[in-house]
């Protein structure tokens, strides 16, 4: 034998349906297969989780896994070197008519009145593995319908079993609130009694059921999923930052769900940023001109109008909070000059972290870390502003506070405020500075906004504008930007990725040079961080939320129009849609 | 039968253990490398302490063993043989599986029915009697019986049972509760040592071989009182251990591979190569398991329970060779929940084993420690499965697992684990002791590749018990050698008998009820794993369930679908919702109201759910539904056709279906 180095190979090759296909070693068939884009429907699996291999929706046959012509189940079938599988023929066709008709049986076949429908796996498989008919005629199992806890309700009847919920909260949250009780067709999902489901992240079992057995309380029977319109953002909750889709129907947010980050929320997501929505519809700051309510249009003008008026060395002092974008962020940082800069932040507040390293962080500021990047220390005292105010040096204070219900701002500093000679509040809640303000303008709620932050552990990710609420109230950077505008600092108003832009070319040390189409849906780690996850690897395989989600959307570039297998011919397909 | 789940505003009832019991609990917990294994125990002692299983009892021992609450409630509503606070002082269980059901259960249950007043699963207004219908007790032969607080009353009369009733109404003083009744063994003739015949050159008459067998296994089980360590050393026994441990680990696995022994539970697999898969030390280092099954639930099998009951240190004797061979130092028995007397005999026997110093720091002088302990089940069939027993022994639902890993190499707690059948185990003493010759001149011979292609056979060496119930005259237990016919066996004066009330027999089910059928004409195939194997069954766990041409197997049919149904654990999809889909079709049938579909429906229902789940349960239901309409299809089509009742069916569905 010759010694000649061999290129050791790194990856194992197996051919599914005739198409050779190089797997990682480790991964199980499923694994590799949806890697490879080719999707073998299953209910139980779960890349988060351990293998449960009990809904046996994903039988195939494969040679070198076991006795030849038994199937197994893909994802506990390890891939070995030179394994043929095969997922389409007619026999592993037959075996997935047989799962999904077990699966029917029981099932009440409700899918009018439960939310689920439109992106409900048990649908969507039914159509695309399913029979048509089934020669059940007996009587179906009731199981119970009831509140496993705050957010979460539980129907018996869809449930399918898959435990996905069960081992959800034994692996991941490691609350253990449910179990399977009972056994055979009569086992359904329970908690003890007096133990409510009730974990930091209780509705992430909400996403994994790929059935409508578990539903989202907060949500359920508000909308139908097709009617959604679903905007990819993070969460301003934490400094986690979250990625999430935020999904509207006639620009208001139903609801809000995780989307996949393994270098942030993995796919899970914590239950208050779920319900983060509804501080959209607390009461905004009112459009003011001199304590006068006033229309938009001349609120800004009066704002521009005052910039304006100002000197070349007009002292301008600006607060702002940790809930400012990085776009806010560098425009204020131009308004403000050499005048100081103050930012607030929101208190510490509950922090956890599950049994696979998900974090809730303590700190309740998404953009503490822009702040210091933009600034280059993320300790910007509010005290600072508030001595020049005193010394009654300041010619124009620019209040930005875009945190939900307002930042606690210092009572003497509000009383220090009347000693500007000019006030301009930007503000998304009623805020203290009003009275007194010279002008007032409602700002809007970071669901609302285009837009960055950067997280705690430095990812720079995008928000996007997901409810742009009609009327009088435009986004803080437009505003901001025209007030540079009438203060001769830019020639006109950009995007936020523009603003973004000229921020990078100001800041390339902190912010390298990332760009709106690096930070994409997964987001870009910035110089420095310590989340150094690229893109690519954040956002792999397998989406948070049913398979099925989105494929039904009335705004998808594809309209799908369903249409039964057995007319499908007639369109020149044989799958389920034209 | 469906759990009666508390309501979200059950009340918890505060509880707490006494110190005793802590301490009790805390000793049970050492037994296992694990808290949570202790959980079956710590739920029997909150049974016993507070009278019931209920919600407090369950928060408590959630706390004392660090579980969350809802596991526990998921373990608790996965067995059924935990008292629950609607059961009343007495609760007596009739067994209404198959073997029990052909002599006589299902009129016992009108007659019980009617002397309590009760449907089963209610309490009488006394809250003094629960009525239950219950699955197998593993005393086929003693059909049919009722459990009374978990101790079998055999053979029972309606007129026995009402005088049952009717002391423990008006003397409960004077009622014996743990006393039962139990009835002899039933046993063939002594071996006939003067029998001769002129064999033709080179042939074997396992007839006559089996009328000249000395009774092995069971030589010890006839007198019906357990066997002591004195009595069992003077009659030869812990002789081959001494031989076994003498032997390299490696050397008494090979010795085992040579004997041939296959296991006893069902499967027939070879119990040296299942040894042989215990990867080595270095391998995979950390403790070894053995697990003993004893959780025999296979209905019309019942000779595991009467083996640990006659002669429980046969038993303890191949725990210490099995230990030795795959290098375990701890020992479980897991037993079936139902087997209280069983579980009794054991616990004092094992204590009386380890003050003789089988078990303990030195165990049997040999310098190692061998630890062994009772884990008693809950009433689950599937526990029988050997990774549901582990899932089980583990403290959880007993979920069949995922194999690969099989439990040789990833087992009990992750680590190498053997599972051996009661009989396996007790197969062990004998064949160390009385050598190779012995062992393997009983039964049918290996052949090789070339005498049977392709990879030639194990054969069937050993002794052997044989469960018989049903029809015939004499039901029990046999212990004859493999080669025998089943003609032979139930047929033969000197064995069962023949069949009761001089009919015919009609049909033979050869390995207990989950195991393909055989018709009348099939009976003369030898009774060994090869043979049967080929005639399209399997003799699987022996437990033999002779029908007479009074059967109507639709009924038969829905009885044994019916037991599958309530024991399915519900994992996966085919087996959880199709046991319960073929149980209702065949109902219908059973109750003249089938249609002309619905036989392909049932076996369109075995087709999609055979070969497709993790274990073998779905087999299990489906190999009968598919061997009685292939063989009897006339009956169930005369029933469709003319819309009328199976006669007789009166069993009712188990779970309110």
């Amino acid at each position: 034998m010759s010694d000649a180095p061999v290129e050791e190979k790194t990856t194992v090759s197996i051919v599914i349906d005739g198409d050779p296909v190089e797997a990682e070693p480790g991964d199980n068939v499923l694994q590799a297969a949806i890697k490879a884009g080719k999707m073998i429907p299953h209910y139980c699996w779960h890349p988060g989780l351990k293998v449960a291999g009990n809904c046996r929706m994903c039988l195939v046959y494969a040679t070198k896994a076991g006795p030849p012509n038994k199937p197994v189940i893909a994802c506990n079938t390890a891939v070995v070197e030179g394994m043929e599988v095969e997922t389409k023929t007619d026999r592993v066709k037959e075996l997935q008519e047989g799962v999904m008709e077990f699966l029917l049986i029981n099932h009440p076949l409700d899918c009018p009145v439960c939310d689920q429908a439109g992106e409900c796996d048990l649908q969507q498989y039914s159509f695309d593995y399913g029979r048509e008919s089934s020669p059940f005629v007996e009587e179906k199992t009731q199981r119970p319908r009831k509140d496993l806890g705050p957010l979460v309700r539980f129907s018996g009847n869809r449930c399918i079993v898959c435990t996905r919920c069960v081992r959800f909260c034994d692996e991941v949250a490691g609350t253990g609130e449910l179990s399977v009780v009972n056994r055979g067709e009569m086992s359904w999902i329970d908690t003890f009694p007096g133990v409510e489901l009730d974990n930091p992240i209780s509705a992430c079992t909400v996403d994994l059921c790929p059935v409508g057995a578990l539903l989202d309380r907060d949500s359920i029977h508000t909308t139908r999923p097709w009617l959604l319109r679903g905007t990819k953002s993070v969460c301003g909750g934490c400094s986690t930052g979250c990625n999430i889709e935020v999904d509207t129907y006639q620009d208001e947010v139903k609801r809000i769900t995780p989307r996949e980050n393994q270098a942030v929320n993995k796919w899970w997501m914590c239950d208050a940023g779920r319900l983060m929505h509804h501080e959209a519809q607390d009461p905004r700051a009112a459009c003011a001109v001199d304590g006068q309510e006033a229309h938009a249009t001349a609120a800004v003008e009066r704002a521009k109008s005052i910039v304006a008026s100002l000197g070349g060395g007009a002292s301008c002092a600006v607060l702002t909070t940790g809930f400012a974008t990085n776009e806010e962020l560098f425009v204020l940082q131009q308004l403000a000059g050499n005048g100081p800069v103050g930012v607030a932040y929101r208190p510490e507040g509950f922090t956890w972290e599950s049994q696979d390293g998900f974090v809730i962080e303590a700190d309740k500021n998404p953009n503490r870390e822009g702040v210091r990047r933009v600034h280059g220390t993320s300790d910007l005292n509010p005290d600072g502003v508030q001595s020049e105010l005193t010394a009654g040096t300041v010619d124009l204070l620019l209040i930005h506070d875009p945190t939900p219900g307002g930042s606690a701002w210092a009572p003497e500093l509000v009383e220090a405020a009347a000693k500007a000679k000019h006030r301009i509040v930007i503000s998304l809640a009623p805020s203290p500075f009003a009275a007194g303000a010279d002008v007032v303008l409602p700002g809007l709620h970071w669901l609302e906004k285009d837009g960055t932050y950067v997280t705690g552990r430095g990812r720079l990710q995008r928000l996007r504008a997901a409810a742009t609420e009609s009327g009088a109230r435009r986004p803080d950077l437009e505003l901001l930007q025209e007030l540079a505008q009438s203060r001769g600092l830019q020639p006109r108003v950009l995007s936020a990725a523009g603003v973004f832009r000229k921020l990078t070319g100001v800041h390339p040390a902190t912010f390298g040079d990332a760009t709106y189409q690096t930070a994409g849906d997964a987001g870009v780690p910035l110089p420095g961080a310590e989340d150094t996850v690229p893109p690519a690897e954040a956002q792999t395989y397998y989406p948070a939320g049913p398979k099925s989600r989105g494929h039904n959307r009335a705004n998808d570039e594809q309209v799908r129009i369903p249409v039964h297998r057995k007319f499908a011919a007639g369109y020149g397909t044989t799958r389920g849609d034209v | 039968m469906a759990t009666a789940l508390p309501t979200a505003d059950a009340e918890v009832i505060e509880r707490q253990f006494t110190d005793e019991v802590v301490e009790e609990l805390e000793r049970i917990c050492k037994r296992y490398p694990e808290r949570r294994a202790a959980l079956l125990p710590a739920l029997r002692l909150a049974e016993r302490e507070f009278g019931v299983v209920d919600l407090g009892g369950m928060h408590l021992v959630a706390k004392h063993l660090g579980l969350a609450p809802s596991y526990v409630l998921g373990t608790v509503t996965f067995y059924t043989h935990f008292r629950r606070e609607t059961d009343g002082t007495y609760i007596i269980e009739l067994c209404r599986t198959l073997p029990c059901a052909l002599r006589g259960a299902d009129e016992l249950a009108k007659h019980i029915e009617q002397k309590l007043g009760v449907k089963p699963g209610e309490t009488t207004p006394d809250g003094l009697f629960s009525y239950k219908s219950a699955e197998c007790m593993a005393a086929c032969d003693k059909a049919p019986l009722i459990q009374l607080n978990g101790y079998n009353h055999e053979l029972l009369t309606p007129e026995l049972f009402d005088q049952i009733v009717d002391t423990l109404r008006d003397d409960p003083e004077a009622f014996d509760l743990k006393g039962g009744r139990k009835t002899p063994m039933a046993w063939h003739a002594p071996a006939d040592k003067n029998a001769t015949r002129t064999l033709p050159e080179g042939e074997r008459d396992f007839e006559h071989e089996a009328l000249t067998h000395e009774p092995t296994l069971l030589r010890r089980c006839l007198k019906g009182e357990p066997t002591g360590y004195d009595d069992y050393v003077k009659d030869g026994g812990y002789k081959g251990v001494k031989k076994a441990l003498a032997m390299s680990p490696a050397d008494v696995i090979q010795f085992v591979k040579d004997s041939r022994l296959r296991g006893r539970g069902g499967a027939g697999f070879s119990c040296g190569m299942k040894w042989g898969f215990v990867p080595s030390v270095d391998k995979k280092p950390g403790p070894r398991y053995l697990v003993v099954n004893a959780d025999e639930s296979e209905p019309g099998t019942f000779k595991d329970g009467k083996l640990m009951e006659g002669d429980p240190h046969l038993l303890f004797e191949g725990i210490v060779i099995a230990a030795h061979a795959i290098g375990a130092n701890d020992a479980y028995i897991y037993i079936r929940g139902e087997m209280v007397y069983g579980a009794e005999v054991l616990e004092r026997a094992l204590a009386e084993a380890y003050q003789n110093g089988v078990f303990g720091p030195n165990a049997m002088g040999f310098g190692k420690r061998l630890d062994c302990s009772v884990h008693r089940g809950a009433g689950a069939y599937i526990c029988g499965e050997e990774t549901a027993l582990l899932s089980s022994l583990e403290g959880g639902r007993g979920y069949p697992r995922l194999k690969p890993p099989y439990p040789a190499v990833e087992g009990a707690w992750r680590q190498p684990t053997i599972v051996n059948n009661v009989e396996t185990i007790c197969a062990l003493p004998l064949m160390f002791d009385r050598g190779l010759d012995w062992f393997n001149s009983l039964g049918t011979p290996a052949l090789s590749a070339e005498e049977a292609p392709p990879r030639g056979r194990l054969g069937s060496s050993g002794p052997k018990i044989w469960c018989v119930s049903g029809h015939v005259v004499r039901p029990g237990l046999y212990d004859v050698p493999f080669g025998i016919t089943i003609r032979q066996l139930i047929m033969d004066e000197r064995f069962c008998g023949g069949i009761r009330d001089g009919r015919k027999v009609k049909a033979v089910v050869p390995g207990g009820s989950s195991m393909k059928i055989l018709t009348a004409d099939e009976l003369d195939v030898p009774l060994c794993f090869d043979a049967v194997q080929d005639a399209g069954s399997s003799i699987g766990s022996a437990g033999i369930i002779v029908m007479d041409d009074s059967t109507c197997m639709v009924n038969a049919l829905l009885n044994v679908l019916r037991f599958y149904d309530h024991e399915s654990c519900g994992q996966c999809t085919p087996c959880r919702e199709g046991s319960g889909w073929m149980t209702r079709v065949v109902w219908r049938i059973a109750h003249g109201l089938g249609t002309s579909e619905d036989l392909d429906t049932v076996l369109r229902i075995a087709d999609q759910a055979c070969g497709r789940t993790i274990c073998v349960f779905a087999e299990a239901f489906s190999w009968p539904a598919q061997s009685y309409i292939a063989k009897f299809r006339h009956e169930f089509e005369a029933l469709i056709k003319e819309q009328r009742s199976s006669p007789g069916v009166c069993a009712p569905m188990l779970g309110g279906k």
